[in-house]
């Protein structure tokens, strides 16, 4: 199987100025996403004063330094702990369910998958009162367990929809095969189709973080204390009525978005092979 | 091919099934073990009384260092602040409130204790200000205690701060314009915004004029509309209200603000910013791109503690003064914030001894909350204002309360978030001030038919 | 295959955890949407209304320009937005000219830089560069020349909504435009190589050969995120805060404002029933039409 793709070049008659709008648009593009990125980069280096003025910049990590007096470094590591833990068992809960949608038959299958997908048409702030009190209950506010929970269940519907459509692109004949040789079925997904399909799984794990670790509705409304808070929730908080902390957005910005990214580089190749079999024929 | 991948696997199967099971069983445990771990983490139990008080404002620091001074002088209490924004701080309370779990001390607004004692999410008072009054002059001396009752005539909350909005101005600026001395007069101020303007292309009267859930253009048209005798909702007598304001009173005072606008001395760039302490006025005002805000005093004491940081050993170009007065004078709300008790509280008596610290002026106010005055009429008489700032002890003089808009039928929220948007609409030219001021007219008149039975 | 046993030991974790999630907020909602229930009164309940809360919204004088914002501003013109610029893009990025440059690698990380931004973050960036007097955006369209006077974009009701979608789609489209180049790197040379000795034209080429191919990937992107921006709250609430005036107020924002500022959670819960019938409607719709041609029978 040839993975070399096609590209539209000279050989199709594409000319050379045709190469050069495809350069161009592609370094368009590129300024548009990175300059914003930089530029928040460049300011959380920069003291308050000098930061959204045209004038000199005078460089400092102060900003960072105050930023960890505030015990941010808590607050990330509330976010990683959190998120970490329910993109793992999101994950995991969605590939077996995954795969029942994709390769078994059962009554009732259209139903309960169209059921997954359904979840997805509720606007979270509707949700938010009713789980508020669901968690009171419980006793389970100011808890990180009822934020996994969410999490979790917020993640299962994209992820379910995603890895399906990727294990609908890995033949059934090996599941056959195996099931002939007298594997179970729990050997065959673990053993077989789980390495297969990695790259669909690492892409859903990926977006299924990225969700995580930006949501701030929910962790809104059941962390009330500092300690537990998570790192948008933080964020927020330094846009006070009064005044916008602005040293502590600016550096609590970049390190709220930095994770993110370093995450993304070792797996990005898996990552965008992933994304496109999402749906493959 | 896949008959020899299957066969090895099978051969190594039982051990990797193995392995993997083991994997599995151990990190599922390692999950239940941190899960619980945490579970247990928040509400530790301890040989002394713990407290969470939720603080709102900006002075995070410094309100914590009270604390720690609150905790010294009470070896058995402990504090936990909780801190959030004045945005979600209503609609998290109320929620926490009806399922129990709210916070033992609260910081409300002042307008806030009526309608929460009528919810039921406030404990009365009334015992514990009998058995230990607050304050230095007791419950009395309290200013806007009349806002701080239930409809049972129970107190509910206790008046902490006060604070009211005045015009701080740049005098340097006024100045360069030729002009001597603040405006005394509606027209007086849009005159002197615009020659400021013309003749050095600062902005004149710097207003946020953005919309967002709670937006500053609803004390600058209240002040507006104060001033000439009218209000949104005024006291009918007899236990009633009515709306003290018609349609075409209302669009021109909409009118008067989208005059700086569409000339441009209130910059078109503030349309961008809503709150009353907005960054863009702050550094408007200490770079001196701006002549004329009208500001609460904390946030006037933070712009000339900017000021002075940035600046070391330059003169103080600032001055304060009242609101432009009408026939009514100078109006302008007092506002501030009460302490509450939350129903749920278990420990009441701990709760009220750190009411009573901080509704002290020693040390709360004079050491850490510098730049907030005690709600109580001996702490106001006192309060020295330091330079610049002597406007916001006249403004004080002529400064009306809420009143009816507090006690009455219509919720403050409703108002306050309808007039910002139908202000909003007129600055952008979606609407005219007449269309605008229509539908927030009979907005405000069908809400106080519906509640007032 | 069948295995009645599997299938309910794989399905039950993932079920348990959506019915914690979704069953009681649904049934809460629902039954909310038929009472008049407020913020002040949450403990005690409200009324039964029957489909009050339904009426009022349905005939409210800004009911169609809600509706209007979410469905044609935000949703439509967002999500074809994303969906050409990112098709746009990874076409570009997969051309040969970017291959012989040997800067895809380098290309594809950066582009996920503004995917990595937290909304919260991207928003506070977007808004200082859209500032009127200080903003990065203005500074270079006077610069350029375009412009005399500076614009300030989130004030001024013809630009307001081009500068939210803006937002929007710096800090999602890497996401379209990665699952398109993923699922262009997939097609077998042979077919183009082909199409291109016959003598097709690039333009050619995209349309009989690229975009057949692409097309799972298209139908799944654009039902995703139609779902996730017509509920979409945050970047309107924290960029205009649904203003000014209620110029971009979207059916989200409403649910908001009715909800936590005046109060009223039975009516804001109908909306949000609305809401979910709307999508579940548009879902519906969407893969009756998709899966007619699917060789998959019935869930994909």
């Amino acid at each position: 199987m040839s993975t070399s793709a096609f590209r539209l070049g000279r050989s199709t008659g594409m000319g050379l100025a045709g190469e050069a709008l495809t350069v161009l648009y592609v370094l368009l593009v590129l300024v548009f996403f990175i300059y914003p990125a930089a530029w928040i980069f460049i300011a959380s280096f920069k003291t308050p004063e000098t930061m959204f003025s045209d004038g000199p910049a005078r460089f400092t990590v102060a900003n960072y330094v105050s930023l960890m007096h505030t015990g941010f470094g808590r607050n990330m590591l509330n976010s990683f702990y959190l998120c970490l833990v329910s993109v793992l068992i999101s994950t995991a809960v969605s590939i077996a369910a995954a795969y029942c949608f994709s390769r078994m038959r059962f009554r009732g299958r259209n139903i309960l998958f169209g059921a997954v997908l359904l979840g997805q048409t509720f606007p979270w702030i509707i949700l938010v009162t009713p789980l508020f009190i669901f968690f009171a209950r419980l006793g389970l506010l100011n808890n990180h367990l009822s934020l996994m929970v969410v999490y979790i269940a917020v993640t299962i519907p994209f992820s379910v929809y995603m890895l399906v459509g990727y294990l609908e692109g890995i033949p059934v004949s090996l599941d056959e095969a195996a099931l002939i040789d007298g594997a179970s079925h729990l050997q065959i997904l673990v053993l077989i189709i789980l390495p297969l399909m990695m790259p669909g799984v690492v892409a859903t794990a990926t977006y299924s973080f990225l969700v995580c670790w930006s949501e701030y509705l929910f962790a809104l409304a059941f962390l009330t204390t500092t300690e537990l808070k998570t790192m948008p929730l933080v964020l927020q908080t330094f846009f006070g009525d009064n005044v916008v902390e602005w040293n502590h957005v600016m550096a609590a910005s970049v390190l709220t978005t930095l994770p993110t990214l370093l995450i993304f580089l070792p797996v990005q190749s898996q990552l965008t092979s992933g994304l496109g079999s999402g749906a493959v024929k | 091919m896949t008959y020899t991948i299957f066969s090895t696997m099978k051969k190594l199967s039982n051990n990797a099934m193995r392995r993997v099971s083991y994997k599995l069983s151990a990190f599922s445990l390692m999950v239940g073990v941190f899960s619980t771990a945490f579970a247990l983490f928040s509400p530790l139990a301890a040989a002394e009384t713990n407290i969470t008080f939720r603080y709102h404002d900006s002075e995070g620091p410094q309100m914590r260092s009270a604390l720690d001074a609150f905790e010294k002088a009470n070896p058995d209490i402990k504090v936990t602040m909780q801190r959030m924004s004045w945005g979600e701080a209503q609609q998290q309370y109320l929620r926490e409130a009806a399922v129990g779990s709210a916070p033992d001390v609260v910081e409300i607004v002042y307008v806030w204790a009526r309608p929460f004692s009528t919810a039921g999410v406030l404990r009365p008072l009334d015992d514990l200000i009998a058995k230990s009054p607050p304050g230095i002059k007791g419950w009395n001396d309290f200013i806007a205690a009349d806002l701080a009752t239930g409809r049972d005539n129970k107190v509910y909350a206790v008046p902490y701060a006060t604070d009211t909005l005045a015009v701080l101005y740049n005098k340097e600026l006024f100045k360069a314009a030729g002009i001597s001395k603040a405006p005394s007069s509606w027209a007086e101020m849009r005159e002197t915004s615009r020659a400021i303007y013309k003749k050095t292309g600062k902005a004149g009267f710097g207003f946020a004029a953005g919309t967002c859930g709670t937006p500053s253009i609803w004390f600058y048209l209240n002040s507006y509309w104060w001033s000439k005798g009218w209000a949104l909702i005024e006291d009918a007598g007899g236990g009633k209200y009515r709306v003290g304001i018609t349609p075409g009173q209302i669009a021109e005072g909409l009118a008067y603000y989208k005059n700086f606008l569409d000339e441009g001395d209130n910059p078109k760039a503030m349309m961008s910013a809503c709150l009353l302490g907005a960054p863009e006025i702050v550094e408007g005002m200490v770079k001196g791109d701006i002549a004329m805000v009208s500001v609460p005093d904390f946030t006037a004491l933070r712009i000339i503690s900017t000021f002075k940081e940035r600046f070391p050993g330059k003169p103080l170009p600032f001055a304060s003064a009242p609101h432009p007065a009408d026939v009514a004078g100078s109006k302008m709300h007092f506002g501030g914030r009460m302490l509450g008790i939350s129903p749920n509280a278990k420990n009441p008596e701990a709760a009220w001894k750190l009411i009573q610290f901080l509704t002290q002026p020693e040390p709360a106010f004079t050491r850490f909350l510098t730049n907030y005055t005690p709600s109580q009429r001996t702490a106001v008489a006192m309060r020295s204002y330091p330079e610049g700032m002597s406007g916001f002890g006249e403004q004080l003089k002529t400064a009306r309360s809420w009143g009816p808009y507090a006690l009455g039928p219509v919720a403050i929220p409703l108002m306050w978030n309808a007039t910002g948007r139908a202000a909003g609409s007129v600055f952008i030219g979606e609407k005219t001030p007449a269309q605008a001021a229509g539908e927030l007219h009979s907005l405000i008149s069908s809400e106080l038919a519906k509640n007032q039975k | 295959m069948h295995s009645p046993r599997f299938v309910a030991a794989a399905l039950t974790p993932a079920f348990l955890f959506l019915s914690c999630f979704y069953l009681y907020p649904i049934l809460f909602n629902v039954g909310n949407s038929l009472t008049d229930t407020t913020l002040f009164q949450l403990k005690n309940g409200g009324e039964f209304v029957g489909l009050a809360n339904f009426a009022e919204l349905l005939s409210s004088p800004d009911f169609f320009r809600v509706l209007w914002n979410t469905v044609f501003w935000l949703t439509f013109v967002g999500v074809s937005t994303r969906v050409l610029l990112g098709l746009a893009l990874a076409l570009a990025l997969n051309s040969r000219i970017i291959e012989r440059m040997k800067v895809r690698t380098l290309f594809r990380i950066l582009i996920l830089v503004p995917w990595a931004t937290p909304p919260i973050v991207a928003i506070v960036i977007w808004r200082w560069m859209l500032d009127a007097r200080v903003g990065e955006l203005n500074k270079l369209l006077l610069a350029l020349g375009f412009i005399d006077q500076p614009i300030a974009f989130l004030g001024t009701a013809a630009w307001v909504w081009p500068a939210l979608i803006v937002i929007i789609t710096w800090n999602t489209l890497p996401l379209m435009a990665l699952s398109f180049l993923a699922s262009l790197q997939s097609l077998p040379e042979e077919l183009v190589e082909a199409a291109a000795i016959d003598g097709a034209s690039p333009l050619q080429v995209v349309r009989y050969i690229y975009l057949p191919h692409l097309k799972p990937t298209i139908i799944v992107m654009i039902l995703m995120s139609t779902f996730w921006t017509f509920n979409n709250f945050v970047y309107v609430w924290l960029t205009t805060g649904a203003g000014p005036g209620y110029y971009t107020n979207v059916m989200a924002t409403e649910v908001y404002i009715k909800a936590f500022i005046d109060g009223r959670l039975g009516y804001s819960s109908a909306v949000g029933v609305v809401m979910a019938l709307l999508m579940g409607a548009f879902g519906i719709l969407y893969m009756r039409i998709v899966t007619q041609r699917s060789r998959f029978g019935g869930v994909m």
